[in-house]
C-alpha cells in the first residue's frame, strides 16, 4: 500500500501539469461555449454538408495514412527488428532522423517536389509519361503524401520495439512444427506484434487527425482539414464558439477510434500483456 | 546405414569456423548427447539439423534422405528450446495442436492426439490454460508435447533442463527418458552439463571449438576420457605433467614434475616410450586415503577441507608442482588443515595422455 502511494506520487507532477494546462482549459472552453451558445454550433456543424465533408475528408485521410503507414512501415520495422547488420543502430537513427526537421520545413520540401513546376512534374514530363503537369499540390493527395511522410517513423518505431521483444525461437519453433515462413508470419509473428500495430495505428491516426501544418501548407485553401478549420474560426472569423465545437467533434472522433481499436484487440493484448510476467 | 548421418559437416561465420568437419552416425531410436561448453558448436549443429541455418559444407541425411535444400518446415524435425518458445497467444491445447492443424487433420483426430500427448506428459486438465499461467516445469512439458505430437523423424532438445531447479531437474530427466523410450523417437540433446548428458543419453559426443573430442558411452566418456580436454570437462580436476621413466608392456612408470613416481595403465593403447612428455589425470573421487607409503602413494599437507554434503573436498599441498591435489572423500572425519596426509592414486584410475 505504501509502495503504491509512492508510485502515485511519481506521476503527480505530470498529472498536475496536464490538469492545469490541458484539462482545465479544455473544460473551460466547452463550458463557456455551452453557456453562451448552447448546442448551436454543434448543430450548425452537423447539419451543414460543407463542414461534414471536411470532417469526412479528415477521417478518410487519417484512415488512409494509417493504413499506408502500417503497410509500408511493418516490413521496415520487421527488418529493423531482426537484422543482424552492423549498421542496425545507424538504420534506427535514420528512421528517426526526419524528426530533426520540423514539419514546416518538410511541408515546404514537398511543395518543391509536388508543385505545378515541381521536381515530380518536371521529371514525368521529361521522360514523356505525361503531357501536362499533374494537379497534386493543394489536393487531398498532396496532404496524404505529406502526412504519411511525417508520421511513418511513429509506426515503424512502435512496431520495431514490439517485434524486437518477440523471441526468435518462437518463430523457429513454428517453422519446425511445419509452418512455412508465410504461415509462421500469419499465425505467430503478426498476432504477437498486435500491441505494436495498435499503438502505432493509434499514434498515426491521432496525429493525422490533428495535423495542422501539413494540410495548411500542402492543402492550402482548396483542401481543408479539421485543424485548419479551427484555426480559421479562431484567427480569421473570431468565432471561438464554433472553433471549440469543431475541436470537440474532432476529439470525439479520435476517442471513438482509440476505444474501438483498443477494444477490438483487447483479448490479444490481455494475453500478451500477461506473458511478460510469466 | 545409420538413421541420421552427418558427414563432414562444417559451418563458418565469416572467418570463424563454428563447426569443423563433424561426422556422426545416430541409430534409430538412439538418444545422443552433444556435450560441450558455450561456443563449442553444439547448438550450431542442432540448428543445421533443424534446417534453421545451412551448412558451409558437408551433408545431413535422415533415414537415407538428404536434407540439403529442404526448408525447416518440411523436415519433420521436432525441436525443444531451452526457453520453451511456447506461443504465448495460444492455449496449451492450441500450442500442442499447432502442427496437426497445419497438417489439416480432422478435428476429432487432432483432439484425440493432443489429449493423448497431454496425458503422456501428465498435463491433462490444463488444455485451456495459457503458457503464462503455467509453472516452468509445466511449460516444459507443453513444449515437449508440442514437439512430439507431430511424430517427428527426429527430436532435438536444446539444453532441456538448464532452466529448472535441482529437484525438478531430476524429475524431468526421468520423465524425458520415459517418454523417449515409450515413443522410441531418435533424439539429440544439446547440453553443457556432463551429468545431464551421461544420465540421459545412450551415447555422448564431447565437443570443443567445433571439433568432436570423443564419442562414447556415458560411462566410457565419464570414467575414461580419451584426451586431457575431455578429462578436464568431465571433472578430472587433477591434471598434471610428467615424463615417462619406464615402460613394461601396458604398465607405464611416470615421474611427474615434482619428482613423484606413478604407475599407470596404457588404457588407450597409445604406446609410450621412455622420455615421452605426458599428462596424467585423475578424478578427485578416485583418490583414496592411504596409511603409509606404497605404490602410487603421495604425501602432502592438507591446506583446506570443504564440506560439500555427500563428500568433503580436501585440497592437498606439496604433492603437485604449482597446484593442489584435489581429493573427494565420503564421511571425512580425520585430519584438518595443516595435517599430513597420505593419498593413493590407483594405477587403474590414473589416466595417461601423450603430450
Amino acid at each position: 500500500m505504501q509502495r503504491k502511494k509512492g508510485i502515485l506520487l511519481l506521476a503527480a507532477p505530470c498529472a498536475i501539469v496536464l490538469l492545469v494546462l490541458f484539462i482545465i482549459p479544455m473544460v473551460y472552453v466547452l463550458v463557456s461555449t455551452l453557456r453562451e451558445d448552447g448546442l448551436k454550433y454543434f448543430v450548425k456543424f452537423l447539419t451543414d454538408t460543407f463542414y461534414l465533408k471536411i470532417l469526412w475528408d479528415t477521417i478518410l485521410i487519417s484512415v488512409e495514412a494509417t493504413a499506408i503507414c502500417l503497410l509500408v512501415g511493418y516490413p521496415v520495422a520487421y527488418f529493423l527488428a531482426r537484422t543482424k547488420s552492423k549498421i542496425k543502430n545507424l538504420l534506427l537513427i535514420a528512421t528517426v532522423f526526419p524528426f530533426l526537421v520540423s514539419a514546416v520545413v518538410r511541408a515546404y520540401g514537398w511543395m518543391v517536389v509536388l508543385g505545378q513546376n515541381g521536381l515530380l512534374n518536371q521529371f514525368l514530363q521529361a521522360v514523356g509519361l505525361i503531357d501536362k503537369p499533374l494537379e497534386i499540390m493543394y489536393t487531398y493527395k498532396a496532404v496524404l503524401i505529406g502526412v504519411v511522410h511525417l508520421l511513418l517513423p511513429y509506426m515503424i518505431l512502435s512496431i520495431t520495439s514490439v517485434i524486437q521483444s518477440i523471441d526468435e525461437n518462437i518463430e523457429y519453433a513454428a517453422n519446425s512444427l511445419g509452418a512455412s515462413p508465410v504461415q509462421t508470419f500469419l499465425k505467430v509473428t503478426l498476432p504477437l506484434s498486435t500491441p505494436g500495430i495498435v499503438s502505432g495505428c493509434i499514434l498515426v491516426f491521432t496525429l493525422s487527425m490533428t495535423s495542422y501544418v501539413t494540410p495548411k501548407l500542402l492543402g492550402g485553401v482548396k483542401f481543408r482539414m479539421m485543424s485548419t478549420m479551427v484555426n480559421q474560426e479562431v484567427n480569421v472569423n473570431f468565432n471561438w464558439g464554433f472553433a471549440s465545437a469543431i475541436s470537440y467533434i474532432l476529439l470525439f472522433c479520435i476517442l471513438v477510434f482509440q476505444i474501438v481499436a483498443t477494444m477490438a484487440t483487447s483479448g490479444t493484448l490481455k494475453r500478451l500483456g500477461g506473458a511478460k510476467n510469466a | 546405414m545409420a538413421y541420421l548421418e552427418i558427414r563432414n559437416l562444417t559451418k563458418k561465420f565469416g572467418d570463424f569456423t563454428a563447426v569443423h568437419d563433424v561426422t556422426l552416425d545416430v541409430e534409430r531410436g538412439e538418444m545422443i548427447a552433444l556435450l560441450g561448453g558455450s561456443g563449442c558448436g553444439k547448438t550450431t549443429i542442432l540448428r543445421m539439423i533443424a534446417g534453421f541455418t545451412a551448412p558451409f559444407s558437408g551433408s545431413i541425411a535422415i533415414d537415407g534422405k538428404s536434407m540439403a535444400g529442404i526448408p525447416a518446415h518440411k523436415r519433420n524435425v521436432g525441436i525443444f528450446f531451452q526457453n520453451y518458445a511456447l506461443f504465448p497467444h495460444m492455449t496449451v491445447f492450441d500450442n500442442v495442436a499447432f502442427s496437426l492443424k497445419l497438417q489439416k487433420l480432422p478435428r476429432e483426430q487432432i483432439s484425440a492426439k493432443v489429449n493423448g500427448m497431454l496425458e503422456l506428459v501428465r498435463l491433462t486438465g490444463m488444455e485451456k490454460r495459457f503458457p503464462r499461467e503455467l509453472s516452468g516445469g509445466q511449460q516444459q512439458r507443453v513444449a515437449l508435447a508440442r514437439a512430439l505430437v507431430m511424430e517427428p523423424a527426429l527430436l532435438l532438445l536444446d539444453e532441456p533442463l538448464s532452466n529448472l531447479d535441482a529437484k525438478l531437474r531430476v524429475e524431468m530427466q526421468v520423465e524425458i527418458k520415459r517418454i523417449q523410450r515409450e515413443l522410441g523417437v531418435t533424439t539429440i540433446i544439446v547440453t553443457h552439463d556432463h551429468e545431464e548428458a551421461v544420465s540421459l543419453a545412450d551415447r555422448v559426443v564431447v565437443m570443443n571449438a567445433g571439433h568432436i573430442m570423443q564419442i562414447g558411452t556415458p560411462d566410457g566418456v565419464f570414467d575414461y576420457p580419451e584426451n586431457p580436454y575431455v578429462a578436464d570437462f568431465m571433472g578430472f580436476t587433477n591434471l598434471f605433467d610428467g615424463t615417462v621413466a619406464a615402460v613394461d608392456g601396458e604398465t607405464v612408470t611416470v615421474t611427474d614434475t615434482n619428482g613423484n613416481q606413478f604407475r599407470a595403465h596404457d588404457r588407450f593403447h597409445t604406446g609410450f616410450a621412455a622420455g615421452d612428455a605426458v599428462q596424467l589425470a585423475i578424478r578427485p573421487d578416485n583418490i583414496l586415503p592411504a596409511d603409509g607409503p606404497g605404490e602410487n602413494v603421495v604425501t602432502g599437507t592438507i591446506q583446506n577441507v570443504t564440506y560439500k554434503g555427500v563428500v568433503s573436498r580436501i585440497d592437498v599441498e606439496g604433492v603437485l608442482k604449482d597446484a593442489l591435489l584435489h581429493i573427494n572423500i565420503h564421511n571425512y572425519d580425520s585430519g584438518k588443515a595443516g595435517a599430513r596426509m597420505d593419498a593413493k592414486l590407483p594405477a587403474d584410475k590414473l589416466l595417461i595422455y601423450k603430450n
